[in-house]
């Protein structure tokens, strides 16, 4: 297989895949030419293009620990904290170019926490996980292969562990071992641009207990591999993606990352393809750890696609004559300030990063936790701010199809003015594009991507060193 | 001279930096040949950074005369001068 270094590489690369994905009830052929997925391709194939561009290469690529040569960012395992922070100011800078998930970053962290914790986990058992993972690592870094982060399994009744789940698929597991590999056999749910990958890298979706010792792997699984099926999911407002046009809002990219539900129907996995299998020890430091890298990175992402929906609304109070208001001026700098406040959190959880036993560094995880946690808030902030910026218009405001109808036409364009000399038609695609940042499934990815609320606030309990806060306000209180 | 050209990775630049580039190119016409900073035989870089952090100035090759620019106030006819030190 040649390296993918170019946009049509990346897409003659998917129709060789030839992945089985089902959208709407219906197997979709070919993903490169349908419009439900070509946004997300689109978005995709930035972290293709950036990597060959010299205003971007600094941040879009990175000189590999294994082979010393220049690959893509995303298949890097960081060597340092100067290499934690650019991976934040790559994700924001790419989100410039989208204005929304491209989705690579899931598979980047699920590399990283693998070739951490199957160190340690060799260490501890004399198991050969890393050196099998460093093999299969560097192909992925010379072919330049876009990997989905495979931990959310369904999960069924969430009061109940892996083992006691009335049907077990709920979680992904191991029903056969022989002396070539393994079967499994359940399902990953959300995975983040799963029908645009080449790969799955499958991690067990929380910490196990010994009994569920079958859950607990860690392999990487081809999508086109026998057996694997996926599903596409519906996104709010989908349906005018397949017209494109004015009405999709972001016309060229998509709403989040474009996820689906991979169903692993008794999938072979040969065992050079295992990085861990039983080990429930390792499955929280594992989770954990990937659940931090991946949370780093939203104030990068975000805080990007953040700048793009500031941008939006201030064209927005422009065209519409409020630009001028003191409170508008405010809320824009409001929005500013959030996602600023998301950028700081991102670069400083960088900027605190450590080594591992492995040499790859890892960021703080207390603060990357922070960042996530501003996220899931600091969105839906930014996103009532824009409403409140942009207007009612944003839920009533006509079709393209109305804006170009020779009976309604003029009407759209006559009471869609503004300020003069405003061209009522750019007006609208400018509302379109703060609508498509700003409704449904937009929001819901800040709220549970990369873990609910809570996952981030029991950290506070574990990593937010109590009892020297106890101490040192005893201590000054002069309590005995 | 042959110059080599550097643009920092541009996270949240303050200005086109290609773009910029690009008219710095035509100011110089053939006065200047450009290459990769990998490449050998290169009398100066010009680094082409979208903020003050300029990250990648710190790693650029000792003994190489830099020119850094980190916004795009100067004309593109001063920023040869610069380069050629004809200022
Ligand atoms: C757009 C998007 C992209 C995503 N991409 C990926 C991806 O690429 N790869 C991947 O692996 N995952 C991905 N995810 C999954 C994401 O990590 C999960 O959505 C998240 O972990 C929450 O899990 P859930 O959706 O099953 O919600 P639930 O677990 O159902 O959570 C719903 C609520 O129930 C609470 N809850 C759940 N279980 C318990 C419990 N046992 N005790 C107490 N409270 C509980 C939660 O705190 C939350 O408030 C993505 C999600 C989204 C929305």
């Amino acid at each position: 297989m040649k390296t993918i270094r170019t946009k049509e590489d990346y897409l003659q690369s998917l129709r060789e895949l030839g992945s089985v994905i089902y959208f709407n009830g219906q197997r979709v052929a070919d993903i490169t030419t349908h419009p439900a997925f070509i946004p997300h391709i689109n978005a995709a194939a930035k972290t293709y293009e950036l990597a060959q561009r010299p205003e971007s290469e600094d941040l879009a690529t990175a000189i590999s620990h294994l082979t010393g040569k220049r690959i893509n960012r995303f298949t890097h395992i960081h060597q340092s904290v100067e290499d934690l922070i650019k991976k934040v100011q790559l994700l924001r800078l790419i989100a410039h170019e989208t204005g929304s998930c491209f989705q690579r970053c899931v598979g980047w962290d699920a590399m990283n926490a693998t070739y951490m914790t199957t160190y340690e986990i060799d260490q501890k058992h004399g198991t050969q996980y890393h050196a099998r993972f460093v093999e299969f690592l560097k192909r992925i870094q010379s072919e330049n292969f876009m990997l989905v982060g495979g931990m959310t399994d369904p999960k069924g009744d969430r009061s109940l562990p892996p083992a006691q789940q009335e049907d077990l698929d709920l979680f992904t597991h191991v029903v056969e071992k022989n002396d070539k590999g393994i079967v499994i056999r359940g399902a990953k749910a959300h995975q983040t641009g799963g029908a645009n990958s080449h790969e799955i890298l499958l991690m067990p979706t929380q910490a196990m207990r010994p009994d569920d010792a079958d859950f607990a792997l860690v392999a990487a699984v081809p999508l086109n591999a026998p057996g694997v099926v996926q599903i596409f999911g519906r996104q709010t407002n989908d349906e005018r993606k397949l017209t494109g046009g004015m009405d999709a809002g972001n016309p060229d990219y998509g709403l989040v990352g474009g996820e689906t539900l991979i169903v692993f129907e008794n999938v072979f996995v040969p065992w050079e393809r295992v990085f861990m299998l039983g080990e429930t020890e390792f499955a929280g430091l594992l989770v954990e750890r990937f659940a931090t890298l991946h949370r780093q990175n939203y104030g990068g992402c975000k805080g990007g696609v953040s700048d793009i929906l500031v941008g939006a609304c201030a064209l927005a109070s422009e065209m519409q004559g409020s630009a001028k208001a003191s409170h508008v001026k405010e809320k824009l700098a409001e929005m500013m300030h959030l996602a600023e406040t998301l950028y700081a959190g991102s670069v400083a959880c960088s900027a605190m990063g450590s080594k591992t036993a492995s040499g790859a560094f890892y960021p703080d995880p207390l603060l990357a936790n922070c960042t996530k946690h501003n996220v899931t808030r600091h969105i839906y902030e930014i996103a009532r701010l824009a409403h409140d910026v942009a207007g009612g218009i944003l839920a009533t405001m006509p079709s393209e199809k109305d804006l170009n109808s020779p009976e309604v036409g003029g009407y759209v364009r006559k009471y869609m003015a503004g300020v003069k000399g405003v061209s009522p038609e750019n007006r609208m695609r400018i509302l379109r594009l703060i609508e498509n940042m700003t409704s449904g499934t937009a929001l819901v990815e800040s709220m549970h991507g990369a873990g609910s609320p809570q996952t981030q606030k029991v950290m506070y309990g574990r990593l937010g060193k109590m009892d020297m806060k106890k101490k040192m306000a005893a201590k000054l209180a002069g309590v005995q | 001279m042959r110059v080599a050209l550097k643009f920092c990775g541009g996270c949240d630049p303050g200005f086109e930096r290609g773009e910029y580039w690009q008219a710095i190119a035509r100011a110089a016409g053939p006065e200047i040949e450009w290459a990769r900073l990998e490449e050998e035989g290169c009398q100066a870089v010009l680094l082409i950074c979208g903020c003050d952090t300029a990250c990648p100035q710190k790693d650029m090759p000792p003994g190489l005369r830099q020119v850094c620019l980190k916004d795009d106030r100067l004309a593109p006819g001063q920023v040869v001068k610069k380069i050629l030190q004809k200022e």
